[in-house]
């Protein structure tokens, strides 16, 4: 660990910015167009937050103000430890485990920051963020479970290069074809994306977590965002679907990854919170444990793979 | 070294004398009471022979650890009793001294007869004492099942005789021996009969409800630590050294005990008066003791009944008090009674805890000795319901010492206001005598394999049967 | 010293504590800080002596590595709780015998942990289970302390049963020979084996004995709740550890039906573990009191602590035992914490507060950091001692078992938010807006836990060194560490750097919130209400039913005190049967029964003999 590492990390947040936010500018237009809309430029987002940056903003208590620090600071450090295409800032630090609770401080950041500004609506908010959180993961640490007993392995990377070099053949998602759609619902709870976004939707934006902010701290919420998308989507990239061998080629499956997921939030109604554990718990929760017996007794798919 | 039928001789003739000193016959019980403790540690131990013949022909007293044992618990408590409660004492004085040189005598007695003498003895001064309870149809009860049993244990006493030729108790156990053990049950029913009415045993206990549930604080003791400890003694004699049964009988025995046992718990579990709790409590330990008897583990019997002898004389002594004062004894109108009467609270709970079992109290030491004894005999079942009744046990006692300690709602703090008002249940002799005594069960319970060798020192307890644990052999390293 | 002159002192201590109590009830209070501390003091100090036999009567002790580790914990906790002591004892109904339990409790756990017999492990697990349930009573609930007692006292006569039978059979009570004894038959190993762990299932609180917890964290007084959840739950962890180890559980049950490798009865624990888990979540999601709340995730964390050392190998079994350092920590920090609320507001009840924080800011960091510890979230102590659980039980591929420990820790970022966001957050009660910070007395054990628990996730490897120790004692494989870092066969993990990395985050996006235009402060009032005017902050809190919408998925579950109801319904029922029977006062009924007896007897002597 030399200084080094640190200039790297940076430079990683500084490009995982710009691209994901790009990406998100052109995400709005394919849902805009999915709904027959022009929809805005490209460099939409980007304006949006910088806006947001510039404008006054009010605060109510310093809580209001830690919880936006510590969650953008979690989530930041968290960007750093995702192996992106074999490069890691800090080598030896992705661990599926570390990655994945790391993330949880900074959603912890930004439940304390929403219901300390005293407004009921973000508290509510917030315990249906965290029971959506409750409802996908489950399903989905079972699958991540699996993939560990079977590769002796709980770095992110290192299961990422494991499924390099066999092509389409060598993925997860195909190794293991129900985790792998288990894995791709639970991407859609990660996001927030329809048909699990009651806690976040745009129609719901008044009684959801961000109902407070405005200005920086607003501002803050939008680049959290986009890391906390880029985080959820890299890590599906790189678990199930070989991650990258190159820059480009994770770039590549990233964005199509992503605009796949807008593309189906775009044609979806909508779960109410209690329907989306429940639909959780039934069908993606079955096909991760029978995923995972089949692996763990048999070795299909892993062990016994052509 | 006097001769042990001093120890029958001198209360039965102060009984007569108290009749004639009207006045001072509460001296005369004390005097009697005092000296007969005192006396245990000058008896000449061994076998005395009464009119000349040697037996089996003639009439003889046998003074051996286990009769000594029985002696020392039923002595001291008679003693204790007498102290705690000199003025209700005082009324029954020529019936307690009867009842004292009875009990000496029974636990004396190396005659089958003459044990029967004694019982009637001690029984007939019971349904005196047991009249005190102002309830005429309890104590009518009692002379009903008493008589019942006199007349049960006299046939089997018949019986035996007209198949063994004697009624000395040496001669008939090595009779018996040889006998079919099928010819036994029904004179063993018999006997079992006329001691159970006393000892509490299923079936014949039913008095007791009516008797101890409505018992002072004198009656209580006496009846519950005195009287008992005392059958309970008689029917180890009896049934675990003379009548040694065997099959299918020795199994009844067996399961009479254990359903005493069960019963006992199931009721006083359910009991708010704590009385109730305490009699039904009393069943059960009975039911313990008996199967103990019958199963011819004779020491961890001994401190069953010691135990229990002990903690009930405080337990019952003190809730007899509660009754007098506050005129109740429902736990649930009683909360945080021991606010105000702390010692006599901490002997209580002393007790309680001993009963249930609980390390450094002398309870703990019997319950282990039990525990050992029947896992040396490769008995596992046994041991295994003994331990969840006496979880049952712990769970009654715990309710009603969290209830008489502590006042206030449930779910709110608790209230000092809300306490039972009212200090001294005792006068100053008696809280010390129950703190005294409770005291002994600590001391009893930290030194616990001193008390097993004072319990069966010199002489042995019958068939030789010594402590089956002993502790300062398991220390660690060793 | 010796443990027996210790101990002696301790008593001796416990009792001057009581006179003094009863003269000054203040010196009372700091006379338990004094001697808790000094027992801490007296047994860090001892880690040089391990390995030590000694005896006092028929009393045996062992000084062990993991005796000391329980200890250390075990101290930690009543001595950080003691500084509540002084403050609390005008509350207490008997100062006097508060403090008198609260140190012979203390001794009695030192005593448990050192024990090298099972009399001596017996003697004092009882004197803390009565001296507990003592002090219990004087909180809330007296029903709280029964139930307390009574399942103590299954688990007891349980383990009294195993010990004895074990006995029985090897002959001897010292701890290890006792049960290698038993490797010649299986069949009685494996009944001592289930009965001699329930005493620790149930102290622990594992399904189905985890009804104690609510009732009894969530009654006793405030503080001894951080007693019995930091503390004395882990009594049942020692049992636990001594089933697997001084029972050679997996040499002993070596040749029956294996699971994924693990012996079905010990597989059979390690689902209870997982059930607990996850009632201990779904319990505590729902509960309206926080104190209540924290005790169901004293539940699922018992799951935990439990799977860990049941695994018995070189990375779950550290995690489990770190984890039980690591939850006394949070959860005694997470409880002191509540307590000071309580003792500021005088209530627990979620619903009855709200925005604490900024009344009480150095408290609501300390719940802070304990809960993201019990959450297992970096950089805390929880987070290492998590992981290394979720690394062994991966190595193992326990699926079931490692989906209950998911759920129990997903579902643990619900709870613990909820007393976050209700009492500490959200608006600020009218009631309450003069309430003051709790005295630097108080804070003081708060703050002290606090840097414990971050401690512990910074460098994890402290704990863990004692860890390896206790590992090779137990003849298993010690988990690796090289300066830093733990190694598993799955990868490693750096906490320290972790924490750097975490801290490089925080700082850019510190820096980036100052150089940003200066936020304009407004009350907590002034916020969005769809142009509602509402001018009671009670009214604009959202604190009760807080996750109602996934509550009602399973508000029809059963509870498992209705099945203890039940049991103790139907000895009630019994006895009152035994009374109607046998003890009505009808002297002719009494008759009828002597001779129904008598036909028995008739029986037994001439047709079944």
């Amino acid at each position: 660990m030399n200084a080094m590492n640190f200039v790297y990390g940076f430079l990683v947040l500084v490009a995982v910015f710009i691209f994901q936010t790009t990406l998100t500018g052109i995400n709005r237009k394919v849902t805009a167009r999915l709904q027959k809309r022009y929809g805005a430029r490209w460099y939409q987002q980007f304006l949006d937050i910088f806006k947001a940056m510039r404008k006054d903003s009010t605060s109510h208590g310093w809580v209001f103000d830690f919880g936006v620090i510590m969650a953008l600071g979690g989530i930041m450090a968290t960007v750093i430890f995702i192996p992106v295409a074999g490069f890691e800032a800090f080598p030896g630090l992705d661990n599926v485990f570390v990655i994945s609770y790391l993330l949880a401080v900074g959603m912890l950041g930004m439940a304390m920051s929403a219901a300390g500004s005293g407004n009921p609506w973000a508290s509510i908010g917030v315990a249906r963020a965290l029971t959506n959180m409750l409802a996908y993961d489950i399903p989905l640490m079972i699958v991540i479970f699996t993939m560990i007993f079977a590769f002796d392995s709980a770095s992110v990377g290192e299961l990422a290069a494991m499924q390099q070099g066999m092509g389409v053949l060598g993925w997860n998602a195909v190794r293991m074809p129900l985790g792998g759609i288990v894995a791709v619902i639970a991407l859609l709870g990660m996001l927030g994306k329809k048909p699990f976004d009651s806690f976040i939707a745009p129609a719901e934006i008044a009684s959801g977590p961000m109902v407070e902010y405005g200005g920086k701290h607003l501002g803050f919420m939008f680049i959290l965002h986009e890391f906390m998308t880029f985080i959820e989507v890299s890590l599906i990239l790189n678990l199930f679907f070989g991650g990258g061998a190159t820059i480009w080629e994770y770039m590549l499956k990233y964005a199509v990854l992503y605009t796949f997921t807008t593309i189906i939030s775009g044609v979806m109604p909508r779960f109410k919170i209690d329907q989306a554990v429940k639909y959780f718990y039934r069908v993606p929760l079955a096909m991760a444990v029978v995923q995972g017996l089949v692996v763990i007794f048999t070795g299909l798919g892993v062990k016994i793979w052509f | 070294m006097l001769n042990p039928v001093l120890t029958i001789a001198i209360p039965l003739g102060l009984s007569f004398l108290s009749v004639i000193l009207k006045k001072k016959r509460g001296w005369v019980l004390l005097a009697a009471a005092c000296a007969n403790v005192v006396m245990l540690f000058f008896l000449e131990k061994g076998e005395v022979v009464i009119g000349g013949f040697r037996a089996p022909f003639g009439i003889n007293l046998i003074l051996d650890a286990y009769a000594l044992a029985g002696m020392a618990v039923a002595g001291t408590l008679f003693l204790a009793a007498v102290l705690v409660s000199r003025d209700k004492a005082e009324r029954f004085s020529t019936v307690l001294l009867a009842a004292l040189a009875g009990i000496n005598g029974m636990l004396l007695t190396g005659d089958l007869f003459n044990l029967f003498v004694f019982m009637e003895i001690t029984a007939i001064s019971a349904y005196l004492l047991s009249s005190a309870g102002k309830k005429p149809e309890h104590s009518f009860n009692y002379l009903v099942l008493g008589s019942v049993g006199s007349v049960f244990y006299l046939l089997g006493l018949i019986l035996l005789y007209s198949m063994t030729g004697t009624l000395n108790m040496a001669e008939m156990s090595r009779l018996a021996g040889s006998m079919e053990p099928a010819a036994l049950a029904v004179p063993v029913f018999l006997i079992f009969t006329g001691i159970a009415v006393e000892a509490k045993l299923i079936p014949a206990g039913g008095w007791v409800r009516g008797v101890l549930g409505n018992s002072d604080s004198l009656t209580g003791a006496l009846f519950a630590s005195v009287y008992s400890g005392a059958a309970l003694f008689v029917f180890g004699r009896i049934f675990a050294d003379v009548l040694l049964s065997e099959g299918a009988v020795q199994i009844v025995l067996i399961l009479l005990g254990l359903l005493t046992f069960a019963f006992g718990e199931a009721a006083a579990f359910r009991q708010t008066s704590i009385r109730r709790i305490l009699l039904y409590s009393s069943i059960g330990q009975s039911g313990l003791a008996a199967m103990l008897f019958a199963t011819g583990l004779i020491f961890p019997a001994v401190l069953v009944i010691i135990s229990n002898s002990v903690s009930k004389f405080v337990m019952f002594t003190t809730a007899g008090k509660i009754t007098e004062i506050h005129g109740t004894d429902d736990y649930r109108e009683l909360g945080g009674l021991f606010r105000g009467n702390r010692l006599i609270g901490t002997a209580f709970t002393i007790s309680a805890l001993s009963l249930t079992g609980i390390p450094l109290l002398f309870g703990f030491y019997a319950k282990l000795n039990v525990l050992a004894a029947y896992f040396n005999g490769r008995n596992y079942f046994l041991p295994a319901v003994i331990l969840i009744l006496a979880m049952v046990e712990g769970a009654y006692f715990i309710r009603l010492l969290i209830r008489l300690w502590t006042p206030g709602k449930e779910g709110e703090e608790p209230d000092a206001g809300a306490a039972t008002k009212g200090t001294g249940l005792f006068k100053p002799v008696g809280a010390a005598v129950v703190f005294i005594l409770s005291m002994a069960i600590l001391a009893a319970g930290l030194l616990p394999d001193h008390a097993g060798e004072f319990i069966s020192s010199d002489g042995g307890l019958p068939g030789g049967d010594a402590p089956s644990i002993n502790l300062s052999l398991t220390k660690g390293g060793q | 010293m010796s443990i027996a002159v210790f101990l002696a002192i301790l008593i001796i201590l416990a009792a001057a504590s009581f006179f003094v109590t009863a003269a000054n009830k203040k010196a009372g209070g700091f006379a338990t800080v004094a001697v808790s501390l000094f027992a801490l003091a007296m047994v860090l100090s001892m880690k040089g002596s391990v390995g030590g036999e000694q005896s006092f009567m028929y009393l045996g002790f062992s000084i062990t590595t993991v005796g000391w580790y329980f200890s250390v914990v075990m101290l930690t906790a009543y001595s950080m709780t003691s500084f509540f002591n002084p403050f609390w004892m005008k509350k207490m109904i008997y100062p006097a015998g508060y403090n008198f339990l609260y140190l012979v409790s203390m001794a009695g756990t030192i005593g448990m942990f050192f024990a090298g017999d099972f009399i001596t492990l017996f003697i004092f697990w009882e004197t803390v289970v009565w001296s507990s349930a003592f002090i219990i009573q004087q909180g809330k609930s007296r029903k709280a302390s029964y139930v307390y007692y009574v399942l103590s006292a299954v688990g007891s006569m349980a383990t009294l049963f195993a010990i004895m039978l074990a006995y029985s059979v090897s002959g001897t009570f010292v701890i290890r020979d006792a049960f290698t004894g038993l490797a010649g038959s299986p069949g009685t190993a494996l009944v001592v084996f289930l009965a001699f762990i329930l005493s620790g299932l149930s102290k622990m609180g594992i399904f189905p004995f985890h009804v104690w917890l609510p009732e009894a964290h969530g009654s006793a007084p405030h503080t001894f709740s951080p007693v019995l959840s930091g503390g004395l739950v882990k009594m049942g962890a020692f049992i636990a550890f001594l089933s697997v180890t001084a029972f050679p559980a997996y040499e002993i049950f070596g040749d029956m039906l294996k699971i994924m490798g693990i012996p079905a009865p010990i597989y059979f624990l390690m689902l209870l573990g997982a059930l607990s888990i996850i009632i201990g979540t779904l319990m505590a999601i729902k509960q309206e009191d926080a104190k209540r709340l924290l005790a169901y995730s004293s539940v699922a964390n018992g799951g935990y602590i439990l799977i860990g050392i049941l695994m018995l190998d070189q990375v779950g079994f550290a995690g489990g035992m770190m984890h039980l350092m690591n939850h006394a920590l949070a959860s005694a920090a997470a409880f002191l914490a509540i307590a000071a609320v309580a003792y500021r507001t005088g209530t627990t009840k979620m619903s009855e507060m709200g925005g604490m924080i900024h009344r009480m800011p150095v408290t609501y960091l300390v719940y802070l950091i304990s809960i993201i510890s019990m959450a297992g979230i970096p950089p805390m102590g929880g987070f290492v001692s998590k992981w290394l659980v979720f690394q062994g039980l991966a190595d193992k591929g326990l699926l079931f078992i490692a989906a209950a420990a998911f759920f129990g820790s997903i579902g643990s970022f619900m709870y613990v938010f909820r007393p976050l966001s209700a009492v500490f957050l959200g608006q600020l009660f009218t009631r309450d807006k003069d309430v003051r910070e709790v005295g630097f007395f108080m804070m003081f054990p708060m703050v002290v836990l606090t840097l414990l628990t971050l401690a512990a996730g910074v460098f994890p490897n402290i704990i863990l060194r004692v860890v390896t120790e206790i590992q090779k004692s137990a003849g298993i494989e010690p988990v690796t560490l090289a300066r830093n870092t733990i190694v598993t066969t799955n990868g490693f993990l750096d906490a320290f750097r972790v924490f750097i990395v975490f801290g490089f985050g925080f700082a850019i996006a510190f820096v980036l919130f100052i150089v940003r235009r200066k936020s304009r402060k407004v009350g907590l009032m002034d916020t969005y209400t769809s142009a509602e005017f509402i001018h009671t902050p009670e009214l604009l809190h959202y604190s009760h039913s807080f996750y109602a919408p996934f509550e009602r998925l399973y508000d029809k579950a059963p509870d498992t005190m209705n099945m203890y109801k039940k049991i103790s319904a139907g000895i009630a029922e019994l006895g009152g049967l035994v009374e109607a029977v046998f003890y009505g006062g009808k002297p002719a009924k009494t008759i009828f029964w002597i001779m129904a007896a008598g036909m028995v007897f008739f029986l037994a002597g001439g047709v079944f003999r």
